[in-house]
């Protein structure tokens, strides 16, 4: 903008109602008087009308709504009889259950782990995840059923890399095994740090934008990795994985 | 905060977002994401707006960096196929187009030397608009601008060998 004080910054803070009363009426006098100034109001009203329609407002993309807290009477007693109770008849069912998950070295319905193609070229599996840049991690998933699944990750900054799915925004569908490799693998490049990989498991289709959005509302209230880490949603099994990537000695 | 309010916001500030996040990224997909989590970051901040004049220029700031960030880490990470074959690891991107080239190169400088570079030829803003969004002063805009022209021939050969 030339000639006078009023830039593009302002402008669209007056197509946004942000201005001061007065500023913006010295605005609104000003518009009829200069046609740089309307022409670019107006093409802020056409680049907003065109942006509305080809990306519409999505309530559920956004779940900001706090959970309602439902406050129990305090038959607590009662509640804890029922509880044992139901333990007594439930717990052989879950220890079995449990049992055979275990051959499979499941945890849940659905299990993970990392095998690395090393700088050698050797394939191993680490017991802790520290990894160097250029070497090749694969992840391996296990599950009982048709599952729908993503894998995500966050660094330190909080920047979120999809890896599954690699197109679109819906969760990939798996089907049923033991340690069955994903289609792809993944090379790491040279950034030095910390990064969270988060596998998603779950038994209905989801949205890797409202995962990546829930992700970055943790991250920015907490600026830490460690509270990603500890997320959790019902209906999901979440399978954290935070991997550290170290820098290589010569 | 509830949906309304929510939708309230879109409406007036999720093209200005999106406008930034586009003129960087220069893809329709990685813009529209990347719009999601700098608009998902102003709803977590509107709390912190003392007044709403400042929460354009927030906007310009936040998206900008964002954006530079994920140019930064684009090729971060690479998904080839599997373990029995490597990918071409020639740089896939090599018919980058110059702005493309340009926004990469970019996203090596601090972020004086964006902003100076950014706000000169992207958004196209005089240097007295850019130093209210800023507070560098039009000699030091100079100075980034001229300190980027000169990094182009080094970092373009850096990005060709990689």
């Amino acid at each position: 903008m030339k000639d006078h004080d009023i830039d593009k910054i302002t402008l669209a803070a007056y197509l946004a109602g942000d201005l001061e009363a007065e500023e913006a009426k010295r605005l609104k006098e000003h518009l009829p008087t200069c046609t740089e100034c309307e022409s670019y109001l107006m093409s802020l009203k056409r680049e907003q009308k065109a942006f509305l329609e080809k990306f519409p407002f999505v309530s559920s993309t956004y779940e900001t709504a706090p959970k309602k807290i439902i406050q129990f009477p305090v038959y607590y007693r009662y509640l804890a009889l029922a509880a044992l109770f139901l333990l007594m008849v439930t717990g052989p069912l879950i220890y079995f259950n449990t049992y055979r998950q275990s051959e499979y070295h499941l945890k849940g319905k659905t299990g993970t782990r990392i095998l690395v193609k090393n700088l050698a070229g050797t394939i191993e599996e680490r017991d802790v995840h520290q990894y160097y840049p250029q070497e090749q991690i694969q992840f391996l998933y296990s599950c009982s059923e048709r599952t729908y699944f993503m894998l995500l990750s966050i660094d330190e900054k909080g920047n979120i890399t999809t890896y599954f799915p690699q197109q679109g925004d819906s969760s990939s569908v798996l089907s049923p095994g033991v340690d069955l490799p994903l289609n792809n693998s993944i090379m790491l490049d040279d950034y030095i740090g910390e990064e969270l990989f988060m596998a998603f498991f779950a038994d209905h289709q989801f949205s890797a934008m409202s995962m990546r959005n829930w992700m970055t509302r943790v991250f920015t209230k907490s600026k830490s990795l460690s509270a990603v880490q500890r997320m959790t949603r019902k209906g999901v099994e979440i399978h954290p994985f935070l991997i550290t990537k170290l820098e290589l000695k010569q | 905060m509830n949906d309304t309010k929510i939708n309230a916001l879109y409406e007036k500030y999720g093209y200005l977002i999106y406008g930034r996040c586009i003129r960087i990224l220069g893809s329709e997909d990685d813009a529209r994401d990347a719009m999601q989590e700098v608009f998902i970051k102003l709803i977590n901040n509107m709390d912190k707006f003392k007044h709403k004049e400042r929460i354009i220029p927030w906007i310009y700031t936040v998206s900008k960096n964002h954006c530079f960030n994920l140019l930064r880490q684009k090729k971060r990470n690479i998904i080839i196929d599997s373990f029995d074959k490597f990918a071409d690891e020639e740089n896939s991107e090599k018919g980058f187009s110059n702005r493309n080239l340009i926004m990469k190169i970019l996203s090596f400088h601090n972020s004086k030397v964006q902003e100076a570079v950014y706000y000169t030829y992207i958004e196209e803003l005089n240097q007295e608009e850019i130093r209210q969004l800023t507070g560098q002063s039009p000699a030091t805009i100079r100075r980034n601008l001229k300190k980027f022209k000169q990094s182009v021939p080094h970092i373009r050969k850096k990005l060709a060998c990689e």
